[in-house]
């Protein structure tokens, strides 16, 4: 029986959630993993990028952006970085390798990639090989595994069959992967200021934008999930505004509920 | 190579912290912000943006058993964030106004049910920073050195910001019994008035 008398033996007994924490779910392992790996891609701390505010707008792209099996079309080139927020780590000296797309921080392109190697994102068992890093000519820093003193950046450059590093683990299928994979850059690189312009991209207008770009890209074939009003697409309240979670591996393109930006 | 050998130790021994404190404290954490927010969804992503910041700031996390208040103090924040977020005051009396009991079978379960929401529509009247120190010490059950801690006060300020809070929240639950008495008395009232 409560003592009536006591507001505080009132309020015990109007606990929504019973001290007794053996009745809480246990502790999410899931949660755990997405928290540990989400920080492969965003530093600890702050980047040291020359325009704060763009690369923190950069973000949550960047979260979603996995390019497995994307090969990158593009001729290596050793000029500057044009693209400072982003770094592309292959996991093999060959374009068409398995790519983990991550944002730049300031322990710089090869010591980001690295980590990758070694939290076993990238390779098998956590071993880092030498790594070389070259530029994109589409402005992005690039790492591969290569041989100490083999000039990677060159022979990637002059299209020699690469020969250092493990095998890729995803290969995409060869025919016309390239310029399937140089349209989704496109599309990537048209569709993400878009929504990094505002602090709360509406989900059917987000939707609209991904399939205006999609194909624009020619890439109309693609599937887009959520932000459509679909059921159980996740919007709500707490959660109005649209991220993007870009699965260029499955030709999916989902709409990820998220509150708004601060 | 040894330089790297120790950043790749210390890249380890970041993740085992973290997934000790992680383990020790999930179930504290949900059921904190399970006590304040309006739906289990709303819960967890306080908790994922709690546990987040956590790991972010690691080397800021108290050792040993100060992890949890750390982690109060953090789900607070980021509790009030997301109601400012929504742009709406989560109110969970409102809520459990609204909620019918999928099972009504019998009295004493009808009467914990007014019980609770008479409580916590009392709670949800008084103001936040009494509301949530009512919280912490009845509900988390911690002892005033833990709350001063989370809220930023003495642990004395606590002891008499208690005292007072616990008196006021006595004060509004008597308050709701009298408003339902009247309602009841007005009730039969109207329903008098349209008989005749």
């Amino acid at each position: 029986m409560i003592n009536t008398n006591d507001p505080l033996e009132r309020l015990r007994a109007a606990n929504p959630v019973p001290p007794d924490l053996s009745t809480v779910p246990g502790a999410d392992p899931a949660l755990f993993n997405r928290i540990v790996s989400a920080e492969t891609v965003v530093a600890r701390k702050p980047a040291a990028a020359p325009t704060p505010r763009r690369a923190r707008r950069l973000v949550p792209a960047l979260l979603a952006t996995s390019l497995l099996g994307g090969a990158v079309a593009y001729a290596i080139l050793k000029n500057d970085v044009t693209k400072p927020h982003q770094v592309a780590c292959y996991e093999t000296a060959a374009l068409e390798a398995r790519t983990e797309l991550i944002r730049a921080d300031e322990r710089g392109p090869l010591e980001a990639c690295a980590d990758l190697w070694r939290r076993g994102v990238l390779g098998q068992g956590g071993e880092v090989p030498t790594l070389a890093e070259c530029v994109l000519d589409s402005g992005v820093a690039a790492v591969f595994p290569a041989r100490p003193g083999d000039d990677v950046c060159r022979r990637l450059r002059s299209g020699t069959v690469p020969s250092t590093g493990p095998q890729p683990t995803t290969r995409p299928p060869a025919e016309n992967q390239s310029d399937v994979n140089a349209r989704f850059l496109a599309f990537r690189d048209a569709v993400v200021p878009q929504f990094l312009e505002t602090r709360c991209m509406d989900p059917r207008t987000g939707a609209a934008i991904v399939r205006r770009e999609l194909a624009a890209a020619g890439l109309a074939d693609w599937t887009v999930l959520g932000g459509e009003g679909q059921a159980g697409d996740g919007f709500s309240p707490a959660r109005p505004c649209a991220t993007l979670d870009l699965q260029p591996e499955r030709r999916e393109i989902v709409l990820v509920p998220t509150p708004p930006r601060p | 190579m040894a330089g790297e050998d120790r950043a790749n130790e210390a890249d380890g021994d970041d993740l085992r912290r973290f997934q000790a404190v992680y383990e020790a404290n999930y179930r504290a954490i949900f059921a904190y912000a399970r006590r304040r927010a309006a739906s289990t969804s709303d819960a967890q992503d306080a908790v994922a943006e709690t546990f987040t910041i956590a790991w972010r700031r690691l080397a800021e996390i108290p050792e040993a058993e100060a992890a949890r208040p750390w982690l109060y103090g953090v789900a607070r924040r980021v509790m009030a964030n997301q109601r400012r977020a929504n742009q709406r005051r989560i109110d969970l009396p409102a809520r459990l106004r609204g909620h019918q009991p999928a099972s009504m079978e019998f009295e004493g379960q009808v009467a914990a049910a007014d019980e609770r929401r008479l409580v916590l529509a009392a709670l949800g009247r008084l103001r936040d920073a009494d509301q949530e120190l009512l919280r912490l010490a009845v509900w988390e059950e911690l002892p005033h050195r833990e709350i001063a801690q989370i809220v930023g006060c003495s642990e004395s300020s606590v002891a008499v910001r208690l005292h007072r809070a616990r008196n006021r929240l006595g004060r509004e639950i008597e308050k709701g019994n009298r408003g339902i008495g009247q309602r009841d008395m007005g009730g039969h009232g109207r329903r008098a008035e349209g008989q005749l």
